[in-house]
């Protein structure tokens, strides 16, 4: 059997790659992605922690979560679709309307 | 609904057509509606006058009774009009002279630009006045009150294009809320003492009290001041001058004829309450003779043809006070309707020579006019005899019976003769004023050099008929030595307001020796002008000299006092506050927003609107939060 801390490890490099690719990337749908492969991260570790627990209490945790990312990519494409109607594009760096 | 509580509907009525639709009339329209409806509340006025002889009492019509338990003893207060003996006689002056000077108005008013709006504020005038003379209680009488004001103010800033005129009518406006105050106060007290706000219950009330109670004392001296307010008595007699600054058909309806005789009608309307109160009574003798005086010393030398009669107007509404102060109410409002006939007679008069003389207003600029204006100068000249008080004409009835009854007033006992005495003084000076007006400009050389022209007939044909009534008007109060059915005014009225009972019974030999008097007075008044337009000519006459001169001129300083009294310290405290208002208080909450303001722009770089620099926030509080609780866990 695979020990808990390689699963966490893995989970560790994955939230490492996405936060990096949150930082780095330019493209929303990047930006998008990294945060998908943040999310999923944290399901893993939950899902390890299930196992290695016996307790079945986070991977309805996970179920909430993978629902939340669902419905957060239907709220956040059309987000970004409209924006790139609007723009012809997707960077995130000309989109400072917002700043003080 | 009784025909008599029509007469203000009818004006209001044609006001109301006039604002709405008078802007797209041709000319004479709008002077004719106005004109047809004040007729109209004439017809109306005389049908109830010829019904009040007979055995008929007042009629009254209640429209709404408003707040039913007033008190707490079962009285309330209806919105009522009462129609009396008092209440006709003035509904008559109010729209007979009313609508004489409308017609006049038509030719006066040609080619103005505002020749609707103007007949459209008269006519609401003649219905808030006629509501004020038909208030069955204090506070209708008080609606009517202010919207006369409201109707002076309107029209004293008419031509309000020009500020000095705007002004005048501001000052109008303040003035008079000075007496309003007190005349809410005296209703007020009235209310605490008799529980009801309706003249007939108050009258009541104060027969029932004892006589000279302080509290109808002091319900007679507020009542005073408010009424000191409305007929420009000293010391709120300041605005009346300068409200020649309306149209002259204004000045004469509203401040002549009609709306300042407003506080002597008031106290003859309360004439049961000053019967009780010969304190207050003798204040409104006093405050008439000094007024009468006053008026007289400052119409003297003053130039504007207008502002001569706007003295001579303070002066003769003294002699007003001075009636209704000696308990004779039946007097005073005579001295109304004389008054209103000569006094509108001659600033109608006045106004012909403006318009022949296209808009000269300076006495010394005039002269000779008798003959380029034939009929302007015979009745000039009827109205100044009539208000100087030469026998047989208007002027001299009323005046010679308001001097007699002060002297054996008994309210004013031990003082009587002396505001006799001040009224005696006062009618040689009216009959000098009004013949140096006269002098300078009718008679002499002409000073004009413009082309002059008689006014149309719709102006002089009112004239003649003023003209006729400062005649004949006298008539219907004859005095006492006369058969007693020749006096018609004095039992008409007198079942209204009767007199102050216990006046002392005059000797047949006084009497004759106080009208000899009184008619030496008035021609001395006259020789004594024309003596000096002998010695000093149009020139001297024109411009007194001396200290008197620019005393009277400055109307003894009375407006100088008031600046220096209160507008001096007025705007002394009012630029103190001012300045503590921009440097205590804006200061204090400009400073608090500017600590606020400089706090939002030192925090309001970290909104950069880039969404990477927001990650890395989020990503390194995560980050602190982990250290923190690892570091905690690890303790």
């Amino acid at each position: 059997m695979v020990p808990t801390s390689w699963y966490l490890a893995l989970s560790g490099i994955l939230f490492a790659i996405g936060a990096v690719g949150v930082l780095t990337r330019r493209t929303a749908i990047l930006i998008f992605l990294s945060v998908e492969l943040m999310l999923n991260a944290a399901n893993l570790s939950l899902v390890a922690f299930a196992r290695a627990w016996g307790d079945l209490s986070a991977q309805t945790a996970v179920f909430v979560v993978m629902t939340l990312a669902a419905a957060e990519v239907s709220i956040g494409l059309g987000i970004i679709v409209a924006i790139f109607r609007k723009r012809a594009s997707t960077n995130v760096d000309d989109l400072t309307n917002l700043r003080g | 609904m009784q025909l008599f509580s029509l007469m203000p509907f009818l004006p209001l009525a044609g006001f109301l057509i006039l604002a709405v639709w008078g802007k797209r009339m041709r000319e004479p329209l709008p002077g004719l509606i106005a004109s047809g409806a004040v007729l109209l509340a004439f017809l109306i006025a005389l049908a109830g006058f010829v019904g009040l002889h007979g055995a008929t009492g007042p009629s009254r019509q209640v429209f709404w009774d408003f707040l039913p338990y007033l008190g707490g003893n079962g009285r309330n207060l209806p919105i009522a009009f009462r129609f009396d003996q008092l209440s006709a006689i003035m509904t008559l002056v109010v729209t007979g002279v009313g609508f004489l000077i409308h017609v006049y108005s038509i030719g006066y008013m040609h080619a103005n630009k505002g020749y609707s709006r103007f007949f459209a504020y008269l006519n609401f005038f003649v219905a808030l006045m006629l509501v004020l003379v038909l208030a069955d209680s204090y506070p209708v009488m008080f609606i009517g009150w202010e919207g006369v004001g409201v109707a002076s103010y309107l029209l004293i800033g008419f031509e309000y294009q020009d500020f000095k005129n705007t002004d005048a009518g501001r000052k109008a406006f303040i003035v008079n809320r000075i007496g309003d105050l007190f005349f809410v106060l005296g209703m007020g007290l009235a209310f605490h003492a008799f529980g009801s706000l309706n003249i007939q219950d108050v009258s009541a009330g104060a027969r029932a009290t004892a006589y000279g109670a302080p509290v109808v004392e002091l319900i007679g001296l507020f009542m005073l001041l408010g009424a000191a307010g409305k007929s420009a008595q000293l010391p709120l007699s300041t605005w009346l001058p300068d409200a020649m600054a309306g149209p002259t058909p204004v000045s004469a309806l509203i401040h002549a004829a009609t709306m300042v005789t407003a506080g002597v009608y008031l106290i003859a309307r309360s004439g049961a309450l000053f019967t009780q109160a010969p304190g207050a009574s003798s204040w409104v003798a006093w405050v008439g003779a000094f007024t009468a005086l006053y008026g007289a010393l400052s119409a003297i030398a003053q130039t504007d043809i207008k502002k001569i009669l706007a003295y001579s107007t303070i002066s003769q509404l003294g002699f007003m006070f001075i009636a209704v102060g000696s308990g004779v109410y039946w007097v005073g409002i005579f001295h109304v309707v004389t008054h209103a006939f000569f006094k509108a007679l001659l600033f109608l008069a006045a106004g012909s020579v403006i318009h022949g003389l296209s808009g000269e207003q300076d006495v010394r600029k005039m002269g000779g006019l008798a003959k380029l204006m034939p009929t302007t100068h015979i009745v000039s000249l009827v109205g100044v005899l009539a208000i100087s008080g030469i026998p047989i004409l208007a002027g001299f009835w009323s005046k010679d019976a308001i001097l007699g009854s002060a002297f054996a007033s008994p309210l004013l006992g031990a003082s009587g003769p002396f505001i006799w005495f001040i009224g005696v003084v006062t009618a040689v000076l009216t009959a000098a004023y009004m013949w140096r007006w006269y002098v300078l400009v009718f008679q002499g050389k002409q000073r004009v050099s413009r082309r002059v022209h008689e006014s149309p007939a719709v102006m002089t044909l009112p004239l003649w008929v003023l003209a006729g009534l400062s005649v004949v008007g006298g008539f219907i109060g004859l005095p006492g030595y006369f058969p007693k059915a020749w006096n018609i005014l004095q039992p008409y009225l007198e079942r209204a307001i009767p007199s102050a009972p216990g006046f002392q019974d005059v000797s047949t030999l006084t009497e004759v020796l106080l009208v000899l008097m009184a008619i030496v007075a008035a021609v001395g008044g006259l020789l004594l002008a024309a003596w000096w337009y002998r010695q000093q000519g149009a020139e001297g006459l024109g411009n007194v000299q001396g200290g008197f001169g620019e005393a009277s001129r400055r109307a003894l300083y009375l407006d100088d006092a008031y600046r220096v009294g209160l507008n001096v310290p007025a705007s002394a405290i009012a630029t103190g506050l001012a300045f503590g208002d921009t440097n205590v208080v804006d200061a204090g909450f400009n400073g608090l927003a500017g600590v606020i303001d400089d706090a939002g722009a030192a925090v309001r770089g970290w909104e950069s609107g880039y969404l990477r620099s927001y990650a890395v926030t989020v990503l390194a509080g995560a980050a602190v939060l982990i250290a923190y609780w690892a570091v905690r866990s690890l303790l």
